[in-house]
């Protein structure tokens, strides 16, 4: 036990960590930049965002932009609690969907034998390759001839099944020891059990990452094309799309955009913060004892 | 008698591939093999508006000719998006690589460092840039392709100004920062993907080699860097098709321009082309980069 936890310090001098911290410090702070100053745009009376030359931080801060909010949001036609249960919902289906499916489909494609296996595998890679621009129309076609056109299956159904995730797990997979499933395989583990009981567990950092990007990716989907064309009702949009739609008002909300792009961002960030001690703490159970 | 209970053992073992399987082929033969197909029709047809929507008319191999005899531009491109990519990859592997690496040691505030070094991944993708650039730039214009410009922008050397900053000292630094900004803001993915595989190096390889004397340096070589390669072909890939897709890509904006010009049937075309283009790339580089990488299940 006393060695695991002398390793874990990765033998380096005083001086080295100095220099790293100071190297990790400087780079977080260009990293940050953008997001102090959407901050502080945040807190900017209109007349100070388009002052030249502009004010890094704002001379007299008021909270004038948030308040402007919650009066844009007693405005809208349809209530905000419905926009809150949309982006719940679409966000937990595609994220739970997305990582079931392609972590399902990764298993056999990773670790099974069967004909048709290396040609599954490079439509993956292939569909990945593919430039989204050129499949809109086609998909739309597709899309409206299953008649989910303005339903929320045209957020969900496209995004579950995003070939990233797969391709990305299926990588992981290969990398766990043969020795185990097969263990596993002669103590008469069925390969759903060994699936969710070795398979899962042992790349458990990999399908948290892969968890992080489709949500990322789901959440920020709405701006695009996906609430233009194919979804056109107001009542199934997430909050992202409406928060779009604020920013998009030019400007005069360009500092409410600012606290919209703050609103935005949270999520995701959350999400990241939580996910990232987990994958910290698997570090250690990972692995064979051999 | 062995032999016919072990094929049954196999049989079952790829039915069950098929079932899991099953739902993701689904999804992936209706929205990307039937859309693909139906590009690949486009692009040896005309298409016309018509009553009922879009209408195909095959017109063979004229759109492909088109391409190969008239479109002087795209070989021009396609090498500078070649010159483009393949230096930026190489940059941003070693980057990223780094910072994973620094990430995982134990480190005061280290979750809080992770978090920053995703931030452009969650930035970068969403509304929340072209609000920053409606603030930051000052111009308006919505698109990945203005994002690393943020820091190239006049205007930010001035907000630094604001603060008190010599200018002398402001443009070197500037000029250093645009170029390592521009590597940073695309390595998010990849160095949580760096760091997600580092988690999966079991404990027990450092510790036979910290008994056996080995240095830091020999540990990276000898323990780090092969049990990493698998992830390193895998972020590779990533990062090479993650350049050759950006909307910062030159053929790219090209296919775009067409689609958004109607010529809906070249834009497929081209699209296809630089597809088998991007394709023979990306298959050369894994091709070289299996045969180095080190799988621990083989």
């Amino acid at each position: 036990m006393k060695l695991r936890v002398r390793t874990r310090k990765l033998n380096r001098s005083l001086g080295g960590n100095i220099v790293i911290f100071i190297l990790i410090a400087l780079m977080s702070v260009f990293m940050l930049l953008p997001m102090v100053y959407t901050v502080s745009t945040a807190f900017k009376p209109i007349s100070e965002i388009y002052v030249f030359p502009p004010h890094f931080f704002p001379h007299s801060p008021t909270l004038e932009n948030f308040l402007q909010i919650s009066l844009l949001f007693e405005g809208f036609w349809i209530p905000m609690s419905r926009y809150v249960f949309n982006t719940v919902f679409i966000c937990t289906v595609v994220t739970l969907g997305h990582l079931l499916l392609s972590s399902l489909a990764a298993y056999p494609l990773a670790r099974l034998n069967f004909t048709g296996r290396n040609f599954i595998s490079s439509v993956v890679r292939l569909s990945l390759l593919f430039t989204t621009a050129l499949m809109l129309i086609p998909q739309y076609i597709v899309m409206s001839k299953l008649q989910i056109i303005n339903t929320y299956w045209a957020f969900i159904l496209p995004q579950v099944q995003a070939a990233l995730g797969l391709y990305l797990l299926q990588n992981f997979m290969l990398q766990i020891p043969e020795a185990m499933l097969e263990a596993a395989r002669v103590d008469g583990a069925k390969e759903h059990q060994i699936y969710f009981n070795i398979v899962m567990p042992n790349i458990k950092p990999a399908w948290l990452t892969v968890m992080i990007f489709a949500f990322q990716t789901i959440w920020n989907s709405s701006g695009a094309t996906i609430s233009t064309t194919l979804v056109y009702d107001e009542k199934i949009k997430m909050i992202s799309s409406l928060l779009s739609q604020v920013v998009a008002g030019g400007t005069a909300r360009s500092g409410v955009g600012s606290v919209m792009g703050l609103i935005l961002m949270t999520p995701p960030l959350i999400l990241f913060i939580c996910c990232q001690n987990q994958v910290i703490e698997t570090m250690s159970t990972s692995g064979m004892k051999d | 008698m062995r032999k016919s209970a072990f094929r049954s053992l196999e049989k079952q073992r790829s039915r069950w591939g098929w079932i899991f399987l099953a739902p993701w082929l689904l999804g992936i033969a209706v929205f990307f093999l039937w859309p693909m197909i139906q590009t690949g029709i486009y692009s040896f047809s005309k298409l016309v508006v018509g009553a009922d929507g879009f209408e195909a008319n095959p017109v063979g191999f004229e759109n492909y000719l088109h391409f190969f005899t008239k479109d002087s531009y795209f070989l021009n491109n396609l090498v500078t998006s070649l010159l483009e990519t393949i230096p930026s990859t190489l940059l941003i592997i070693t980057f990223s690589t780094m910072i994973a690496l620094v990430l995982r040691a134990e480190f005061p505030m280290r979750g809080l460092a992770r978090a920053v070094f995703f931030l452009p991944v969650i930035i970068a993708s969403g509304p929340v840039i072209s609000i920053l650039e409606n603030q930051v730039m000052m111009n308006g214009s919505v698109g990945a392709e203005t994002t690393t410009y943020l820091f190239q922008a006049p205007d930010l050397t001035l907000v630094f100004a604001d603060l008190g900053v010599p200018e002398k000292i402001l443009e070197s630094i500037t000029s250093i920062i645009n170029e390592i900004f521009d590597l940073m803001w695309k390595s998010g993915v990849q160095i949580l993907l760096m760091l997600a595989a580092l988690n999966t190096i079991p404990g027990s390889f450092y510790e036979v080699a910290m008994m056996e004397g080995a240095t830091a340096w020999e540990k990276f070589w000898k323990i780090t860097l092969p049990t990493l390669s698998p992830t390193l072909v895998v972020v590779i890939i990533y990062t090479l098709i993650d350049g050759f897709t950006d909307y910062d890509n030159l053929i790219i904006q090209t296919i775009n321009s067409y689609y958004t010009d109607n010529n809906y049937a070249y834009s497929a075309t081209v699209g296809m082309i630089y597809c088998i283009c991007v394709l023979a790339v990306v298959g050369l580089v894994s091709w070289i980069m299996s045969r180095v990488a080190f799988y621990s299940s083989e």
